[in-house]
């Protein structure tokens, strides 16, 4: 049954695939990364609003896959780290060794207030004093938690070409 | 003539082992040791070359010892430096030389005479080889168990003969006798020889001495005995048995397949399951006997199937003997120089020897795909002429035999995949990563000798496929051994050619990575003792044969004396059945002892007691010659 | 010579295409997910951009690493260039024993490349990997020798020989292909043995292997599992289709592999997204019927 199912889910999306075939890569043909950017999220802290959103991403609604975009396990793998959360003092080490284990080209984005340094949590004992001195982060998303949308259209701008 | 002068070199060395003082033994006795290893050599070469009456398996057992006895007679130069100055360094050098001769005068030898005189010899001299080490226990018990398992073979062989009642005592009379005798007769015989060829291959289920002798001998021993000697139960089986009257007898070829294939999966899976590195190689030695015993069975005729795939298989058995002894010689010799650098004989003690010796150790990892029989190396011809030789046996007898050899196939193919993985953890946690102690060992230093010795296999191994090949192209090869190697050396060009065309797909970057720490998800310190051990890595597959192989886990955990619920410590120690020993020797070796210990109430110390029994005795034997 | 400039451009186009396979995979698995998913030929563009990435290796790590994975990427192409649809049938690699040892090689140069990053995750993908090996391996050649064994001989040209007329032979060519996709499904770390897009390093196993591959080396591990998939697809379509050959088709073949790959891709991630992933200490079941499939191809074909 759920087999019929997928066929269902198969040709029914074919459909929407057709419309969304033009937005696809987004008229993108350049930059370091091509057609295919991956991301190694990084929960730093959060309270995971963030995380939520994050996952609205990989379904159907807003589907970064239709990109070639997508999360990957290993920083190793990933063209990208997306920060979240305020970066707790227990995992400032973690951090640094994640951003640092990225090959070039790589692209830091920090995702919601917290990371972006000026969230409900900053200023806690437990927290750095400012995610800056951590590490620096080439795009930032502000919002708490930021739409899918915003948190999209910031990966299609760290796409486009910064190192 | 190679012969005499091999042997008035190797009864100088012993001499000189005896006589010179303890610091000049090893280097002069050494020397005319690896003299008469090279007059062995040039003997074995001119087998080859011109064969004569020798057939395929006598001659490839021939170049076998003599290679394998040259390349150790090498590395044993600066090798046995650990035995400088001591008494034992004579014993091990004279020992040595004598080990040798013995073992080739085996293989030459056309009187029965001769060849239990030169058996002897070679178990002798290999058995206080082997007890160099006397004072550790394993060592000891490791002797026990090769004398008395040792034993076997020559009181089978004996039997054999006897059973024969040749008139003279060479052996072509013993085997036209033998293809004379009667049914039962022969029978007999058959199973006297399987017995005594079985004892020395250390075929399941008279392996028991195998991992525990090999790894107790210092390792340049260890790897004539592993490489070469191994063999010779099968060549003495090979030259005495009444081949002829096989096809009457179908279940001497069903015997002897049963063998070879039990011990081809035993012999793997504890290969995988052992943490002590040279007992690995002594396993894999046992599932390489198995495989040869399979070689055997189909290319000596004991079934009825056309001469082609015969004389494939008998071409699988010579190229496997002679890639097997120079393979298992590689390995015992670069295991040997890896655990005198290192200090221990663990796997799990080891690690990161690949960058602290790298010539030892590549000529570890090439030896070891050869005997897990993996392209490019030169094992993989032995292993496809084997698995086509089976293919065609099973093509042609009756669906009841047929099943059965595909079975038998299946069974090869496991195996063999097996030994794959077997290896990859003996070289992954030995020689990969990092080193898992902080044990360094005062041998820092290898010699030259050393170095040579085990690169000659290695670049044999890794070249005779590609040099055969280039030959085959200028039409010089026609045997079928030659024609599975040079297809191997095709191979081996394909391989070259798509990794060249890979390599330049990545522009040549792929050969220049960044060196950085690992990423280990973020841990901030990454000790060696993370790493696997090879009790974890083998750890899936024990699960999946968990009914064969029999683990049992001791945990040991130390609690602190004011709370229960603080551990100051746990130790994880993980234990395999020994299923044949359990299953057969134990209780024999108990029934043993009760008999004996029945048969100590003979000796009750009255002289009227041993009179008794004598004059019983002599009445005894005048009724059986009375009536027989 | 026709015949020759044929297969070896059929051979051309079988490793270009090749990463068309996971990459309608993938695409079949998400639109079945109501997504609408990445494009067939995304894992071109992500072989691309890994191409030029920075290339990092472990300090612990020897030439082992990065030589391991070039030649096994040699062995896989090697292998796979012998499947007769492919057009390497006259190739001496083309015969089951040796692709069967050539997967092995590959295996094996992963597993100790995976072991020589120094890390626990490796040597926890290594023996994960080494447990699934050593039943999936012997498996696909005693299936492939299913197929030959009528012939007596182990050359893939003769399996193609034989007429099936024979309901017995039907049978076994089914529990053939039949094992073929068992075994297929392990030796490619898929599901049920394997999710290929899990993040939770406690569930991997092929992906545990590569956690620390980066930028070429990265790339072609990505080449090497579209190339053993295609290897696997291609086999099993010839199990059942045993004329598909460029000599027996003609150029229509050229065109004909691309579109067959995308089909099997789109059928495999079909399959995954109906399937969920095993236990792994269930995954050894699962191994040992496919192995009891190949061995009754196997019987079948030497009784028969």
């Amino acid at each position: 049954m759920s087999f019929l199912r997928s066929l269902i889910g198969l040709a029914d999306a074919s459909r929407r695939w057709t419309r969304l075939r033009r937005q696809s890569h987004g008229g993108f043909t350049g930059g370091p990364f091509g057609r295919s950017f991956d991301v190694r999220h990084l929960d730093a802290g959060s309270c995971n609003a963030c995380e939520l959103e994050l996952q609205a991403l990989s379904g159907p609604a807003y589907d970064i896959s239709r990109f070639g975009m997508g999360f990957v396990p290993s920083p190793r793998h990933a063209d990208a780290v997306m920060l979240t959360g305020p970066i707790t003092r227990n995992l400032e080490e973690a951090v640094r060794l994640t951003v640092e284990a990225t090959p070039h080209p790589r692209v830091v984005i920090a995702c919601g207030d917290c990371a972006c340094g000026h969230g409900p949590f900053a200023g806690s004992y437990a927290v750095v004093d400012a995610p800056e001195s951590v590490v620096h982060a080439d795009v930032r998303i502000s919002g708490c938690p930021p739409t899918p949308q915003a948190i999209l259209d910031a990966l299609m701008e760290a796409r486009g070409g910064v190192s | 003539m190679f012969l005499i002068v091999a042997g008035a070199l190797f009864i100088s060395a012993a001499l000189v082992a005896v006589s010179v003082p303890l610091e000049r033994v090893r280097v002069l006795s050494g020397l005319l040791t690896t003299a008469g290893t090279f007059a062995l050599l040039g003997d074995a070469v001119s087998r080859l070359v011109t064969p004569g009456p020798w057939g395929t398996v006598r001659v490839a057992v021939a170049v076998a010892c003599a290679a394998s006895s040259a390349l150790s007679a090498l590395h044993g130069l600066s090798y046995s430096a650990a035995w400088d100055g001591t008494r034992r360094s004579r014993a091990l050098a004279a020992g040595f030389a004598i080990f040798v001769g013995g073992l080739y005068g085996v293989v030459v030898a056309e009187d029965y005479w001769a060849l239990i005189v030169a058996w002897e010899i070679m178990t002798l001299a290999s058995a206080v080889l082997v007890g160099v080490d006397y004072e550790r226990p394993d060592t000891r018990v490791a002797l026990a168990w090769y004398l008395g398992i040792g034993q076997i073979s020559p009181l089978a062989f004996t039997l054999a003969v006897a059973v024969a009642a040749p008139p003279s005592w060479s052996i072509e009379s013993i085997a036209r006798s033998l293809a004379a005798a009667s049914g039962p007769a022969q029978n007999l015989a058959f199973v006297a020889l399987l017995l005594g060829a079985a004892a020395k291959a250390g075929l399941v289920p008279l392996h028991s001495w195998l991992p525990r002798a090999h790894p107790a001998a210092p390792s340049h021993v260890s790897a004539v005995m592993s490489g070469a000697m191994v063999t010779l139960g099968l060549l003495v089986f090979s030259r005495l048995a009444p081949l002829g009257a096989a096809t009457a007898h179908p279940w001497w070829g069903w015997l002897l397949v049963t063998l070879g294939v039990v011990s081809v999966f035993l012999g793997v899976l504890n290969a995988l399951v052992d943490g002590d590195l040279k007992r690995v190689l002594a396993y894999s030695t046992i599932e390489n006997m198995g495989l040869l015993a399979v070689e055997l069975a189909l290319g000596l005729g004991f079934f009825d199937i056309s001469v082609p795939v015969q004389r494939l298989a008998l071409a699988a058995a010579g190229l496997h003997v002679v890639v097997h002894a120079l393979a298992k010689t590689g390995l015992f010799l670069s295991a040997g120089t890896l655990i005198h650098l290192s200090g221990t004989r663990l796997l799990d003690r080891m690690g990161g020897l690949l960058r602290s010796a790298p010539g030892p150790a590549t000529a570890f990892i090439l030896c070891a795909m050869s005997a897990a029989a993996i392209p490019p190396l030169a094992g993989f011809a032995g292993e496809l002429m084997l698995l086509r030789a089976l293919v065609g046996a099973a093509h042609e007898v009756s669906q009841v035999p047929a099943t059965a050899l595909a079975a038998a196939t299946a069974v090869i193919a496991l195996g063999g995949a097996i030994a794959a993985g077997a290896y990859a953890r003996a070289i992954g946690i030995a020689l990969l990563g990092s080193s898992r102690s902080a044990q360094e060992s005062h041998l820092s230093v290898v010699g030259l000798p050393e170095k040579v010795a085990v690169a000659v296999p290695a670049a044999v191994l890794l070249a005779a496929p590609l040099i055969v090949a280039a030959l085959g192209l200028f039409g010089a090869a026609g045997d079928a051994m030659f024609s599975s190697l040079s297809e191997l050396g095709v191979i081996d060009g394909m391989l070259l050619a798509a990794g060249a065309a890979t390599f330049a797909l990545t522009r040549g970057r792929i050969a220049k990575p960044v060196a950085m720490r690992p990423w280990v998800c973020g841990i901030s310190t990454v000790t060696s003792r993370m790493q696997y051990t090879a009790d974890s890595f083998s750890q899936p597959v024990v699960r999946v044969f968990a009914a064969v192989i029999r683990p049992s886990v001791q945990i040991d955990v130390d609690r602190h004396p004011l709370s229960a619920h603080t551990v100051r410590s746990r130790t994880y120690g993980r234990s395999t059945a020994r299923i044949v020993e359990d299953a057969l020797w134990q209780p024999a070796l108990a029934a043993f002892a009760r008999a004996a210990r029945w048969g100590k109430r003979l000796q009750s110390g009255s002289i009227s007691g041993y009179a008794t029994w004598m004059l019983l005795g002599i009445v005894a034997v005048l009724l059986a010659a009375r009536w027989l | 010579m026709y015949a020759t400039v044929l297969n070896i451009a059929a051979m051309v186009v079988t490793l270009v295409a090749a990463p068309l396979v996971p990459g309608a995979a993938a695409a079949a698995r998400a639109r079945s997910a109501g997504l609408s998913g990445p494009s067939v030929i995304q894992p071109y563009w992500q072989i691309a951009k890994l191409l030029r990435k920075q290339y990092i290796a472990p300090t612990v790590a020897s030439p082992i690493y990065w030589s391991g994975t070039l030649v096994g990427v040699a062995a896989v192409t090697s292998a796979l260039v012998a499947v007769p649809a492919a057009g390497g049938i006259s190739l001496p690699s083309s015969d089951a024993v040796v692709v069967a040892y050539l997967l092995m090689l590959a295996t094996f140069l992963q597993v100790m490349a995976a072991l020589d990053t120094g890390t626990p995750f490796g040597g926890m993908g290594a023996s994960r990997e080494t447990m699934f090996a050593a039943l999936a391996e012997p498996g696909l050649m005693i299936a492939i020798l299913g197929l030959t064994v009528g012939s007596g001989t182990t050359r893939l040209s003769s399996a193609l020989a034989m007429p099936e007329v024979s309901p017995m032979g039907l049978l076994g060519h089914a529990s053939i292909a039949l094992a073929l996709l068992v075994l297929g499904l392990a030796e490619n770390s898929r599901m049920p043995f394997d999710n290929p897009a899990t993040h939770l390093e406690l569930t991997m196993v092929h992906e545990a292997m590569v956690l620390e591959q980066s930028g070429p080396g990265l790339a072609l591990v990505h080449l090497q599992s579209a190339l053993k998939l295609t290897l696997f697809w291609l086999l099993a379509l010839n199990v059942v289709v045993p004329m598909a050959r460029p000599d027996s088709w003609g150029p229509i073949v050229l065109v004909l592999i691309p579109l067959a790959l995308v089909a099997g891709g789109t059928l495999l991630g079909l399959l995954e997204s109906w399937l969920v992933k095993a236990r792994l200490f269930r995954a050894p079941d699962l191994l040992v019927v496919g192995l009891a499939m190949a061995f009754f191809g196997l019987l079948v074909g030497v009784i028969a």
